[in-house]
């Protein structure tokens, strides 16, 4: 897995250059909860061809919030619902409840607590 | 004459609670013709208004809880419930995940327990037949003349409003 | 602006396996939006996976993910706690696990395919499929033991050996289903009331297909180049004689299509397979603990299938990402359904083969 940060006032930026639907696959959003602070990856692959997978990651404190990328990726609207659901962070213009109730645990993957 | 029916042709309805699909598809294979549950008259309807037997997999989920207690309240006296798979039965593997209760049973009262993971179809097979058996006394019961058994008591008839207040309130206290 | 009507479908229904509810928007016949509502299995596998169990467990827990393509599942997993142990695979081991993935993805693609028949409302066919579809769980059961979830993949290798009696009774059995798919592949193809049903409804084209990320048939019905057997040198595909499976039209029949060649082109790879099994251990031993990040992919029947892990030198590992193939297919499915008529809905659905418990874990 080839790893390249960026950071979320350039992700928008960086993710517009880089992506190309014609050559790339966006596989999916992932978020990993480092201890104090969020990391939140965005995993791409190249079609028909055998080199790894590339990741754009970004760290991010719990509170803060980040812009989305459904303008550049129309699909991504539901890994990022997931992370927002699993991790409870906060992304722009994604809204809450893609998988849980009202009643269900809220932000489940979270460590700190 | 309905109660000949009910047991010749017990119609099926099949609800999926949150189970991995493995319960799901071995239903649908002993529907199919190597097993072929329909030689019992069944057949899979997706109606509950007029189903007999609820066929229940999965450890119920937060979000299809009321979906399941709508689709049982929805199905017509006598109905008989099929847990179906040992994650139906007790939450399994997925007993103590936080979006799960443990089983089924929690929810709506379980007639048969199949276990297996999956539940083979010889199992479902033999789980739907006793529901059958089930569903003949349970109809029975429905039909039996219950003022001639001295089942229903004086306290549960009534014959205005005002008597049943008054004997209710009495009862509660 | 004529008014619409909202149609709810699901979450239980007569055409669909699986609780899912989606919200049409209709004009008269037309659909012109759609929701989807996919959270109806959301159990929370990923956390017990970092909670509940340790990292030797896992394979049977994220089994019961799905249990139409259970062993894609643990299979996808070990290789990703493989690449962070350490371990050597024995060739042989890789051909069990091949093989038992084409199995899977025969069983697969039929089921899928008596359900499309079902929902065209050719209820003699979904019989004859399903049927010749109890072939293929015989000889799972003759290899591993079970029907479905056959827990047959371990980190390491594989649980079971495969005897020369099994390997006749594959080869006996598979000579027995081809004719039968060549039959059911005649009457998708010439059947009248079928291609009624099935031409030019629900077609995506390679563009969108591309923009909304389809995976799996659903993208190769459209000509879109994306398979992960050819886009990963893990397992020895091309030996096997794996050839990408690709038609032009995109619509349901296209899908059908390639899912009845893919199973004669997992016949044939499953008979080459049986060929050419190699001598060696079928399990090595594994120690350690998993450290470091890894990702995984593998080409389930649906599509595409990954899985990310970090440990951190525990028994526990500290984060299990799935992504299925439906969960990524979605946006493509509410896509092609805008601009439908309403009642081609159940056939167009069924021709996803959507998995929901995959999809929500």
């Amino acid at each position: 897995m080839k790893k390249i940060e960026t950071n979320s006032e350039n992700l928008k930026d960086d993710i517009s250059a880089f992506y190309d639907y014609k050559i790339w696959h966006y596989i999916t959003v992932n978020g990993v909860d480092l201890g104090d602070k969020m990391e939140i990856q965005y995993l791409f692959k190249k079609y028909g061809n055998k080199e790894e997978v590339v990741c754009y990651f970004l760290t991010m404190d719990y509170e803060k919030e980040i812009p989305s990328i459904v303008s550049i990726i129309p699909s991504a609207y539901l890994g990022e619902g997931e992370v927002v659901d699993m991790f409870g962070v906060k992304i722009k213009e994604i809204p809450k409840g893609l998988l849980l109730e009202e009643d269900s645990c809220q932000a489940p993957l979270r460590k700190a607590q | 004459m309905f109660e000949k029916f009910r047991k010749k042709s017990p119609w099926i309805l099949h609800y999926n609670a949150g189970s991995c699909n493995g319960c799901d598809i071995e239903i649908l294979a002993s529907l199919a013709p190597k097993y072929d549950l329909e030689r019992f008259g069944i057949i899979n309807t997706g109606n509950p208004k007029q189903s007999d037997i609820l066929l229940v997999t999965g450890p119920v989920t937060l979000k299809s809880r009321e979906r399941l207690v709508e689709l049982y309240s929805q199905m017509p006296e006598p109905k008989v419930v099929v847990a179906i798979g040992v994650c139906t039965c007790t939450g399994g593997v997925f007993r103590k995940m936080y979006n799960v209760k443990a089983g089924v049973d929690r929810y709506v009262p379980v007639d048969v327990y199949v276990p297996g993971c999956a539940s083979s179809p010889d199992q479902i097979i033999d789980g739907v037949v006793q529901a059958l058996a089930i569903l003949e006394e349970k109809s029975k019961d429905i039909e039996k003349p219950k003022r001639l058994f001295g089942e229903l008591t004086n306290n549960s008839i009534f014959t205005n409003r005002r008597e049943m207040a008054k004997k209710i309130k009495h009862e509660k206290n | 602006m004529k008014k619409t009507i909202n149609i709810p479908y699901g979450s239980q229904h007569i055409a669909l396996l699986e609780p899912v509810r989606f919200q049409f928007e209709t004009q008269n016949e037309k659909i012109v939006g759609v929701k989807a509502d996919i959270g109806y299995v959301h159990r929370g596998i990923e956390k017990a996976c970092t909670s509940t169990f340790e990292y030797k467990q896992i394979p049977s827990v994220v089994a019961r993910v799905c249990g139409l393509c259970a062993i894609t599942h643990s299979l996808t997993y070990v290789m990703a706690v493989e690449q962070i142990i350490d371990v050597n695979v024995s060739e042989k081991a890789k051909y069990l696990r091949m093989l038992m993935v084409e199995l899977d993805r025969i069983h697969s693609h039929m089921l899928c395919l008596s359900h499309t028949a079902e929902n065209a409302g050719y209820e003699a066919l979904f019989m004859q499929i399903m049927a010749d579809r109890e072939i293929i769980m015989d000889i799972q059961e003759a290899i591993s033991g079970n029907r479905v979830q056959f827990d047959f993949v371990c980190i390491g290798g594989v649980n079971r050996d495969i005897t020369d009696e099994i390997v006749k009774f594959i080869i006996k059995s598979l000579n027995e289903l081809q004719p039968k798919i060549e039959d059911i592949f005649d009457m998708f193809e010439n059947n009248w009331s079928l291609s009624l049903k099935y031409k030019g409804i629900g077609a995506i084209t390679k563009e969108n297909a591309s923009i909304y990320n389809a995976l799996g048939p659903l993208a190769r019905a459209a000509g879109l180049e994306t398979d992960v057997r050819a886009e990963s040198d893990y397992y020895p595909y091309e030996k096997i004689g794996y050839k990408m499976i690709l038609e032009q039209t995109g619509d349901i029949y296209g899908r059908n299509r390639v899912r009845l060649r893919e199973i004669l082109s997992s016949i044939d790879m499953i008979k080459n397979i049986l060929c050419d099994i190699p001598e060696g251990n079928i399990i090595e031993k594994v120690k350690g603990k998993p450290n470091g990040e890894s990702v995984a992919r593998l080409e389930a029947p649906r599509g595409e299938i990954f899985y990310y892990l970090k440990g951190v030198k525990q028994a526990m590992l500290d984060r299990v990402r799935t992504k299925t193939p439906t969960f990524s297919g979605i946006p493509a499915m509410v896509e092609i359904f805008k601009g439908q008529e309403y009642g081609d809905v159940p056939a167009i659905l069924a021709s996803f083969d959507p998995c929901m418990s995959c999809t929500a874990k």
